[in-house]
C-alpha cells in the first residue's frame, strides 16, 4: 500500500532530476522532456492516479527550475493533459504506431505552446531547438511503454 | 492528501471541463503578473526555497565526483601543480606590488583633479551548483541568495573577466545571466581607444557582438575590451574580451565585429560576486 502511494511521486522526482542533470552544452538541447513524457504516459494509461492538478504543479516546478515565466511549463503541460485525459479511452485501444503518432503530436502541442509564449514575451529562442527535444523524447517513449507498467505492477497495482 | 488532491477516483472525465478552465485561467494569470509586475517574487521565492533541496541532491554527487577526483590525483601531479602555483603566485605578488603603487598614485592624482575617487570593492566567492536550467538560454545557479545580500543586478566576475549579473534572487541561490544570453547587453569601452560601444550577446558563449561600430572605427584584432562602467550595473575597467574577427559587408553602415569573452564563461565552477562601493566625491 505504501509503496503504490509512492510510486508516482517517486517517478515524478526522478524525472524532475533528470531534467535539471548538467550536461555540455551541445548535449542539452537533445534532451528529452522527461516530465511531459510521464505525464502523457500517466494520462493515458492510469488516468485515475493522476489530476490536473499533478500537471499543473509539476509545470509550476519546473518554471521555477528553469525560471522561465511562471505558468509557462504549467500551461503546455495543463494543455497536453487534459487532451489525453479527454481521448484517453480511444487512445489506449490504438495499434502502438497510432499511440505514438499521437504522442508525437502531444509533444508537438506541448512544444508549441512553450514557443508561443516565449515569442510573445519576447524571448528569443530559436525554433530548432525546440525540435529536438520532440525527436529525443519519441525515442524514449517506447521504453517508457515498456517498462513503466512493469514497475506499476511490481508496486502492487494490478487493475 | 496526495490522493484528495492529485487524483482522480471519480471518473476525471466528468469534472474535466471546469478544472481545465480554472487550471488555464490560474496559469495565465500568473504569467500576466510575472510578466507585468513584480508581485509575484516572493511568490517564485517560496518555490524555489521548496525545490532548493531537489537541486542541492543533484549537485551533491557531482561535487562529489570532483572531489574525488581530486583526492585521487598523484602525488608528483600535485607537487607539480603546487610548484606552478607557487610560481604564479609570486608573480602575481609581484604584479600586484606595482598596482598598489600606481593605485594609490591614481587617487592621488584623482583628488588633485578633484574627481571622485575609487574605492575597494567587495567581493564574495560563489560555488556554481550543478544544475541545468533552461538549455536556451545562458544561466546558471550560484550558492549565495538573500542570505549573503546578493542583489538583483549586481555584477559576476571570475578571475579573467565578466562574467555577467544576477537575474533574479533567491533565498539561497541566485540566478545568474551570462554575458554571452541573447537578451543582454553590456556597455563597454575599447581598451586602446576608449571608444565607447555596447557589447550584445549571441546566445553562443565563446562570441559576443558588437553591432553598432562604423566600418571606420578604430579597431584591431586582439584589441581588448572592458567594461565602460556606463549603465551602472558593472563597474569600469574589467575586462569583457578580445576583438576576434572584423569583417564589412558593403551594404551595411555598420561593421561585423565579434569578441571572445575573456571569462570562461561555460566552463566556471567558482564565480566572484562584486558589491561595488560609492564613488566618494571629495
Amino acid at each position: 500500500m505504501v509503496k503504490r502511494n509512492f510510486l508516482i511521486p517517486s517517478l515524478f522526482l526522478v524525472a524532475i532530476f533528470l531534467s535539471i542533470l548538467p550536461f555540455p552544452a551541445t548535449l542539452k538541447s537533445f534532451l528529452p522532456e522527461w516530465v511531459p513524457l510521464l505525464v502523457l504516459f500517466f494520462s493515458v494509461m492510469n488516468p485515475e492516479r493522476v489530476s490536473i492538478f499533478l500537471a499543473l504543479i509539476l509545470g509550476l516546478i519546473l518554471d521555477s527550475l528553469s525560471g522561465s515565466l511562471l505558468g509557462q511549463h504549467a500551461l503546455a503541460l495543463v494543455i497536453v493533459f487534459s487532451i489525453c485525459i479527454k481521448f484517453h479511452l480511444i487512445v489506449r485501444v490504438f495499434p502502438i504506431w497510432q499511440l505514438n503518432t499521437f504522442i508525437i503530436l502531444m509533444l508537438i502541442i506541448y512544444e508549441f505552446i512553450l514557443f508561443w509564449i516565449d515569442g510573445a514575451v519576447g524571448n528569443n529562442v530559436p525554433i530548432a531547438e525546440r525540435i529536438f527535444p520532440i525527436i529525443s523524447s519519441i525515442l524514449v517513449w517506447p521504453v517508457i511503454l515498456r517498462w513503466l507498467p512493469a514497475l506499476k505492477d511490481d508496486a502492487g497495482n494490478r487493475e | 492528501m496526495f490522493n484528495y488532491f492529485f487524483r482522480d477516483k471519480d471518473s476525471s472525465r466528468h469534472t474535466l471541463g471546469y478544472k481545465f478552465f480554472l487550471s488555464t485561467i490560474i496559469c495565465i494569470f500568473l504569467m500576466f503578473v510575472d510578466y507585468r509586475f513584480d508581485h509575484l517574487n516572493t511568490f517564485r521565492q517560496t518555490i524555489s526555497s521548496l525545490l532548493y533541496p531537489i537541486q542541492l541532491a543533484v549537485n551533491y554527487p557531482l561535487q562529489k565526483i570532483v572531489d574525488i577526483n581530486y583526492w585521487l590525483t598523484d602525488h608528483s601531479e600535485l607537487v607539480q601543480e603546487n610548484k606552478t602555483l607557487r610560481a604564479e603566485r609570486l608573480l602575481n605578488n609581484i604584479a600586484l606590488q606595482r598596482l598598489e603603487s600606481i593605485e594609490s598614485e591614481n587617487n592621488r592624482l584623482r583628488s588633485l583633479l578633484q574627481t571622485s575617487q575609487r574605492l575597494k570593492e567587495r567581493i564574495l566567492v560563489a560555488e556554481t551548483l550543478k544544475v541545468d536550467l533552461d538549455p536556451y538560454r545562458q544561466r546558471f545557479l550560484v550558492n549565495h541568495g538573500l542570505n549573503d545580500e546578493v542583489y538583483l543586478g549586481q555584477a559576476v566576475i571570475d578571475s579573467q573577466g565578466i562574467v555577467g549579473q544576477v537575474i533574479r534572487v533567491n533565498a539561497y541561490t541566485s540566478e545568474i545571466l551570462l554575458i554571452s544570453d541573447l537578451d543582454h547587453a553590456i556597455p563597454v569601452s575599447l581598451d586602446r581607444t576608449g571608444l565607447r560601444t555596447i557589447a550584445v550577446g549571441t546566445g553562443d558563449s565563446s562570441r559576443l557582438f558588437l553591432p553598432y561600430l562604423t566600418s571606420s572605427a578604430d579597431i584591431e584584432i586582439g584589441d581588448l575590451v572592458v567594461t565602460s562602467g556606463l549603465g551602472g550595473i558593472f563597474p569600469s575597467g574589467y575586462p569583457v574580451g578580445y576583438i576576434s574577427s572584423i569583417s564589412f559587408e558593403t551594404e551595411r553602415s555598420f561593421a561585423n565585429i565579434l569578441l571572445t569573452p575573456a571569462a570562461q564563461l561555460d566552463r566556471d565552477t567558482e564565480v566572484v560576486l562584486i558589491w561595488p562601493s560609492m564613488d566618494r566625491d571629495l
